[in-house]
């Protein structure tokens, strides 16, 4: 683990580094190649033959990637600390399940209404975490119960969606794409949108982030320090679902990032947010970026979905984390 | 200055309350104890002196205030508590943690003060922890982890202590050490102690006053000497003592 501000320093110049790689990585390859001196040429504003998919697909592309990539991290991240659980995660609680049920059932039941499904993966994702949240309120919201209380909205909804796509097996190409964390054919309103959607729980995390310490303590001893826990463990995970939510309304389902970045960013630099929360937000983008550009080549030409290769490497991961880590703790 | 007055608390769905009529007094610059079989109430006592719980009648009065009207803010302010045996394994240095302390006296957006920094550095040497204030928490002793939580109550720079059964977990020599550091601190600088003990030599030893509990009810209270004979010891333990040079043998 890396202690002083020094090493610090050190590791968020390598990780930016890591991050501009990435993105260089991403913009230039794919069916087309675009080299190095090329993309200078564009940025610089020259008309040159691949400026137009430069511009109009890659580059929309991996903003869209390291957009989904810092919402999920820190969807993960706030989960963990606000519910002290190391498997919270919004694809664990049923959150991103959510939010895919309410957007299958619009694009198998009413095609035509496509342009409703961020809206309604939205309201779907919440909707299951107000049910949860419903479940454990009068335990106080313990992590116990809520993450228990996930696991059982998850499991019902993923039978509803079983459900979904049987009857409708016909029509299926196209959800089964975008449930699988699909980042390919976006466009620049899309990664507006999620923006625009994205900066107020920026700004609420923000805001909240010195809090974020005093929250990962038990409960009593938050409330001895006169914080109203029940309020911010309920802000807190709000953020984070909705975080969540708009970046699977936009990107589909992209899983192990809310789970697996924080705790590389914990083993990097500690537990104390003031530098787990910047860090989880970098190393969120890069893991996403470095992903797609992954997925997108490893069998090129076919393009496989991004959610696919998180889960293939993310999976693994997270075994060797639980091995690595002695006893119980976070 | 603390009491509580005739505080009575039925926790939700219970028959019976777990505390009837409690009164006590906390004068400042002594240590306090409560004492009491399992399931006496003293906790809930306790909860109630903290604020973690309202009792349904009585009042708890902090420095002429009505304790129920402070917002939790201000309570923090004035009472820390220090928890049974904190499960808790944060991964933070000793110094954050004990940072932590000051969340009180913070809004969302000021910043640290060198009020906030002495109040840290003291509470690091008052509790021999200065020269572990970089190391992890996590690789500390249950001793250690044990006075981690205690200098980040006393960063709150309370007027009232409280700690729940403290020396549990702890070997002889950090149970001293701690109750020692207690009574240092209550005496130098007058703070009031409040706190569940199990071993009676201990309160014998380090507590000024003590109020025995149980079911539910305050049967002796008072200075130690005067609470603590072998009449009220087999009354309420079952427990046969006698008192043999300031000792109290058990048996």
């Amino acid at each position: 683990m890396v202690r002083n501000s020094k090493q610090r320093s050190l590791l968020a110049l390598v990780l930016g580094l890591l991050l501009l790689v990435s993105v260089l990585l991403s913009v230039g390859s794919g069916s087309v190649h675009i080299r190095l001196p090329e993309i200078a040429a564009i940025l610089r504003g020259a008309a040159t033959p691949n400026a137009a998919v430069f511009t109009q697909i890659r580059l929309p592309r991996v903003s869209l990637s390291l957009l989904a990539g810092i919402n999920l991290a820190l969807a993960g991240l706030l989960l963990q600390t606000v519910l002290k659980n190391p498997l919270a995660d919004p694809g664990i609680m049923g959150i991103n399940a959510g939010a895919a049920f309410g957007a299958t059932l619009i694009m198998l039941l009413w095609p035509a209404a496509t342009a409703a499904v961020p809206l309604v993966a939205f309201l779907g994702g919440m909707a299951a975490f107000l049910l949860i949240v419903g479940f454990s309120w009068r335990r106080n919201l313990s992590p116990v119960v809520l993450i228990l209380a996930g696991v059982a909205v998850n499991t019902v909804i993923s039978g509803g969606q079983s459900v979904l796509t049987t009857l409708f097996s016909d029509r299926l190409q196209g959800v089964v794409t975008w449930l699988n964390g699909d980042l390919s054919g976006k466009t620049w309103g899309q990664c507006g949108l999620l923006l625009v959607y994205g900066v107020p729980a920026y700004l609420t995390v923000l805001l909240l982030s010195r809090q974020l310490n005093v929250l990962s303590l038990n409960d009593n001893a938050v409330a001895s320090l006169g914080l109203p826990v029940r309020r911010y463990r309920l802000m807190l995970s709000s953020v984070a679902v909705y975080l969540a939510a708009i970046t699977v309304a936009q990107v589909g389902l992209i899983g192990f990032v809310g789970l697996i970045v924080p705790h590389i960013a914990r083993l990097l630099v500690g537990g104390n947010h003031r530098c787990l929360l910047p860090f989880t937000v970098l190393l969120g983008a890069v893991v996403v970026s470095f992903g797609d550009t992954l997925a997108r080549t490893i069998v090129a030409p076919v393009e496989l979905p991004v959610g696919t290769i998180m889960a293939i490497f993310g999976g693994p991961f997270f075994l060797f984390l639980l091995i690595r880590r002695k006893g119980g703790t976070v | 200055m603390m009491t509580g007055k005739e505080l009575t608390y039925r926790y939700p769905g219970a028959v019976q309350p777990a505390l009837q009529q409690a009164t006590v007094t906390l004068p400042p610059g002594q240590i306090t104890a409560l004492i009491g079989p399992n399931g006496s109430g003293k906790s809930t006592l306790l909860r109630c002196l903290t604020g973690t719980l309202t009792p349904q009648q009585g009042t708890v009065w902090l420095q002429n205030r009505p304790l129920q009207h402070l917002p939790a803010r201000q309570r923090a302010q004035r009472i820390a508590v220090v928890q049974q045996a904190n499960q808790d394994q944060p991964l933070l240095t000793v110094e954050e943690i004990v940072r932590l302390g000051r969340t009180p006296f913070h809004r969302l957006w000021s910043s640290w003060t060198t009020a906030d920094q002495h109040a840290v550095e003291q509470a690091l040497a008052n509790t021999g922890l200065t020269d572990l204030a970089d190391q992890s928490y996590t690789a500390l002793s249950g001793g250690q982890q044990q006075r981690v939580w205690l200098a980040m109550a006393l960063a709150q720079k309370p007027a009232v202590l409280f700690l729940d059964e403290p020396t549990t977990y702890l070997d002889i020599h950090y149970q001293l050490g701690l109750l020692q550091t207690l009574r240092q601190l209550s005496r130098t600088q007058g703070l009031t102690v409040g706190l569940i003990l199990h071993d009676l030599n201990q309160v014998l030893q380090f507590a000024d006053r003590t109020y025995c509990v149980q079911a539910g009810r305050i049967v002796a209270g008072g200075k130690t000497v005067t609470v603590l004979t072998p009449a009220l010891i087999r009354d309420v333990f079952q427990v046969e003592a006698k008192l043999i040079s300031g000792t109290l043998a058990l048996h």
